[in-house]
């Protein structure tokens, strides 16, 4: 079985900060890391490898060149090859148009199953794994807690707020993993080392020309575009009580509770 | 020509879900500006009785399909039947609730259609001049907010975040059409086969529809902890909930979990124990009207959020705050007491204070806050109220609901008046608002939405005007054959001049946000979602000065603008003066200023 996983390289936003005097989102020295729903995804993709004999694992990234970094950790933590989607053309892609060069990256590379992660942390917006699976005309799942491998097919747990679905999905298919789907293993020396004599393979517009409608990708390609962006205003503070003891702390308390009519 | 704003309305196991109404109010102002109507699309198996509940909470029309095959979620099903209707009805903007149901639908269905599609959108508005809808959401976890446009596909589409958006009041006066709409699906549009539903063991509790909410984070410790705050918890009538730190510690429900990950909540309270209060977090509860914040590090980021801040130990004052609770209630208070202060005789306004700051809101948003004259006598009481309450430093004045600040005057009430009545009803109104113009407090103006006749008037009476970005101006009444008659005629003409107060008069034409900001008409316009806080902080900065020179210089500023130049000098040097006596705050400030230290102002 070739499986595939789409990984995106992010700041960790956990890392991101705003500068106090311009307002404004500080950009350099932010680390960069592989998004955490697409690790589960490797992981997951490495587990099934280990099921079903005869299996290979590609991760598959679209990005600057420098997403490359995030293929030599996947493939250190076990992955067969890896794709590096990247090229001038492809900038400045909203999902649509995003979803649209992957498809057509899948379709050179070939699949039977196809992870992404649910959600990537930059964007948060969950929707180019749909839309491959659009492209491509195969069905998807999403919030994939769980996988059991069948013979053409996969039994898999759909998350939902309130319940789950138990899917049995028929190969190609595309999942999209949640965090809760696996733990991700960490890199080995071993792997490091056998990832370094990998080669990553690298395409770019000229080798999916064929396949891509010029007019469907990019800035020009995309129908969504980013109009302006803002930092939100601060809540202004209120007033931080210390060295209370702990019934003048709940004094305190109380006459907010009793203020605002809540006790 | 596409139209129409439709809404995807989300159902499971037969129960219309929150998100739906919420979506149903928002497409409502959305089409208001457009001039279009408000679709509800609603699929499922036998689920058409459902119709006229969204009707009563905005929809014009409701269109069913009603199939077997709908009876529980799957992709393909459902993205065939919205693509028909889509397709048929060719829609100009398409709303679905980001859940994970709507997160897994909508961008299926954008690829099919070859269509834009912007994901967890916290801001809708539509554009005055290209009338395109503005779509606004977090991106960076929070850290940025973006505001993205789908110019030349139809329909625009976008996942809207639930907990976000205000439902209209129901409304079960209301009338709509209902539409059967037929797709052919079978069973062979499955392309998943499922096997079994099973239903989340617990039954959470829903923590974006609680009033209150006692949220737990890292400096729980452990799981076992979370029962102070569940006994907490029980005596508030209020709900648990937690940080992602806790939950990825495995101490409690997912489902619990606030913030950029979890769910946006904005209940009344919201009290955080041992959250630090990273930004992911407070993406999720910022709207929550009263944020009290208990950690024992006093530079925490929870303490820059919150309304009040106790540095210490949550294990200690948490099952003392609830003993204190049960004491108070035993005491024979009646402590269920609304959350909005409510004065006696007062019904069509809501007044409160908080820190200082005093909130009149007008409060008829079925009516779109429209003034009668319950409405205007009860403002001029609560203004009689403001002239001798010196604890009152501020006064915001808002309308409740989303779409209007107040859009006119109650014309029903106006149409059998003689001549003698309507003189008598001008002049009332007249008094009012210059009896709020008046107040020793300084009178900001917190514009969400519609502000026409009556209701820029009543802006107008106040010190400062900030409106949202999707806030609309207007004098409409020479198409009642009326002129502006609580006060506009003279304010508009001294606040933007001749022409324009001429040009909006006479055209009757609305002025958008900007508009109003270029004429001078408003002083600040700023996305919807910081209005409160703009405002609010507005307040914050005037109360952090001399209050005493504030209100001289309010004074001055009032009292001199009708004079002559000359004579408008004379009350400027009086209200000088007055800075230098004992009663002033001149001597202090000044010693201050040359002491280099921070002025201690009465």
């Amino acid at each position: 079985m070739k499986i595939i996983v789409c990984i995106k390289q992010v700041p960790d936003t956990n890392e991101v900060t705003i500068d106090p005097d311009t307002n404004t989102l500080v950009r350099t020295g932010i680390p960069v890391i592989i998004n955490p729903d697409d690790k589960s995804g490797i992981e997951a993709a490495l587990t099934l490898r280990g099921k079903i004999p005869g299996s290979t694992v590609t991760v598959v990234s679209m990005g600057p060149p420098q997403a490359e970094m995030a293929l030599r950790e996947a493939l250190s933590m076990g992955c067969d090859d890896a794709v590096l989607i990247s090229g001038r053309q492809f900038g400045g892609s909203d999902t649509l148009a995003t979803s649209t060069i992957i498809a057509a990256a899948l379709k050179k590379i070939g699949f039977d199953l196809i992870f992404t992660g649910r959600q990537a942390i930059d964007g948060d917006t969950a929707q180019v794994g749909p839309q491959i699976a659009e492209h491509l005309g195969i069905p998807q799942v999403s919030y994939v807690e769980e996988i059991t491998p069948e013979t053409d097919s996969l039994v898999v747990l759909r998350q939902f707020e309130d319940r789950y679905h138990r899917l049995r999905v028929k190969l190609p298919c595309l999942l999209t993993a949640i965090k809760d789907l696996a733990e991700p293993r960490f890199m080995t020396v071993e792997g490091i080392v056998d990832a370094d004599e990998k080669q990553i393979r690298i395409m770019d517009y000229e080798a999916l020309s064929d396949v891509l409608d010029p007019k469907t990708i990019g800035l020009k390609g995309s129908p969504t575009n980013v109009v302006r962006s803002f930092t939100k205003e601060p809540k202004s503070q209120g007033a931080v009580l210390k060295g209370l003891t702990a019934d003048e702390a709940v004094d305190a308390i109380m006459a907010r509770l009793h203020e605002s009519h809540l006790v | 020509m596409s139209k129409n704003v439709f809404v995807i309305c989300e159902q499971r196991s037969g129960i219309l879900q929150p998100v739906s109404f919420e979506l149903l109010g928002e497409a409502s102002s959305l089409a208001k500006d457009l001039n279009q109507r408000v679709v509800a699309v609603l699929l499922g198996d036998n689920i058409a009785s459902h119709a006229e509940e969204l009707i009563h909470y905005g929809a014009d029309e409701v269109i069913v399909v009603d199939n077997p095959t709908l009876k529980e979620y799957l992709t393909e099903p459902y993205a065939k039947a919205i693509t028909a209707v889509i397709k048929a009805k060719d829609a100009e903007i398409v709303l679905f609730g980001a859940t994970s149901i709507g997160r897994d639908l909508a961008p299926r269905i954008s690829a099919r259609i070859k269509t834009g599609l912007t994901a967890d959108c916290t801001g809708l508005n539509i554009d005055p001049d290209t009338k395109l809808l503005m779509m606004t959401r977090p991106a960076f976890g929070g850290n940025l907010m973006a505001v993205i446009r789908c110019k030349d596909h139809r329909p625009q589409m976008a996942t809207v975040r639930p907990g976000v958006m205000q439902p209209m009041e129901k409304d079960t006066e209301r009338t709509g059409s209902v539409e059967n709409f037929e797709v052919a699906l079978s069973e062979a549009d499955k392309t998943v086969e499922l096997l079994e539903v099973i239903p989340k063991s617990k039954t959470v509790a829903d923590i974006t529809q609680a009033k209150c909410l006692i949220s737990g984070g890292r400096g729980l410790g452990k799981a076992e902890n979370f029962k102070i705050l569940r006994e907490l918890a029980e005596v508030l009538d209020a709900e648990v909930s937690a940080s992602r730190a806790a939950v990825d510690a495995g101490w409690i429900d997912k489902e619990r979990q606030v913030g950029q990950t979890g769910k946006t909540v904005r209940p009344e309270l919201y009290l955080a124990c041992g959250i630090s209060g990273a930004i992911q977090h407070v993406a999720g509860m910022e709207n929550a009207n009263l944020v009290i914040a208990i950690n024992k590090s006093e530079t925490a980021p929870i303490f820059g959020v919150s309304d009040l801040g106790v540095v210490g130990d949550l294990h200690v004052i948490v099952p003392k705050l609830r003993e204190a609770i049960i004491k108070a209630k035993s005491a024979g208070i009646d402590y269920k007491a609304p959350s909005v202060e409510q004065y006696v005789g007062l019904e069509n306004v809501l007044y409160h204070v908080q820190n200082g700051i005093a909130y009149l809101t007008i409060n008829r948003p079925n009516q779109l806050n429209a003034l009668n004259r319950k409405t205007l006598t009860e403002i001029g009481s609560v203004a009689d109220k403001l002239m001798n309450d010196e604890s009152v430093k501020v006064l915001i004045v808002r309308g409740a609901g989303g779409r209007a600040f107040v859009a006119g005057a109650d014309i029903k009430e106006m149409q059998e008046l003689t001549p003698e009545e309507g003189k008598e009803l001008s002049a009332f109104a007249q008094q009012v608002f210059s009896k709020l113009k008046a107040l020793p407090q300084i009178v900001i103006a917190a514009i969400n939405g519609y502000a026409l006749g009556g209701g820029n008037e009543l802006a107008m009476a106040c010190d400062i005007r900030v409106a949202s970005s999707r806030a609309k101006f207007g004098q409409p009444e020479v198409n009642l054959g009326l002129i502006p008659g609580f006060t506009g005629t003279q304010r508009l003409s001294r606040l933007v001049g001749d022409g324009d107060s001429k040009r909006m008069i006479f055209t009757t034409e609305m002025l958008s946000a900007e508009e109003a900001l270029r004429i001078g008409l408003v002083n600040v316009v700023v996305p919807p979602e910081g209005l409160m806080r703009t405002t609010r902080d507005m307040a914050l900065k005037i109360m952090s000065k001399s209050m005493i020179s504030v209100k001289l210089a309010k004074r001055s500023i009032n009292e001199g603008l009708p004079l002559e130049f000359q004579q408008g000098l004379l009350v400027e040097n009086d209200c000088w003066t007055k800075c230098f006596e004992e009663s002033g705050d001149g001597k202090e400030g000044m010693t201050a200023f040359v002491e280099k230290r921070q002025a201690k102002f009465s």
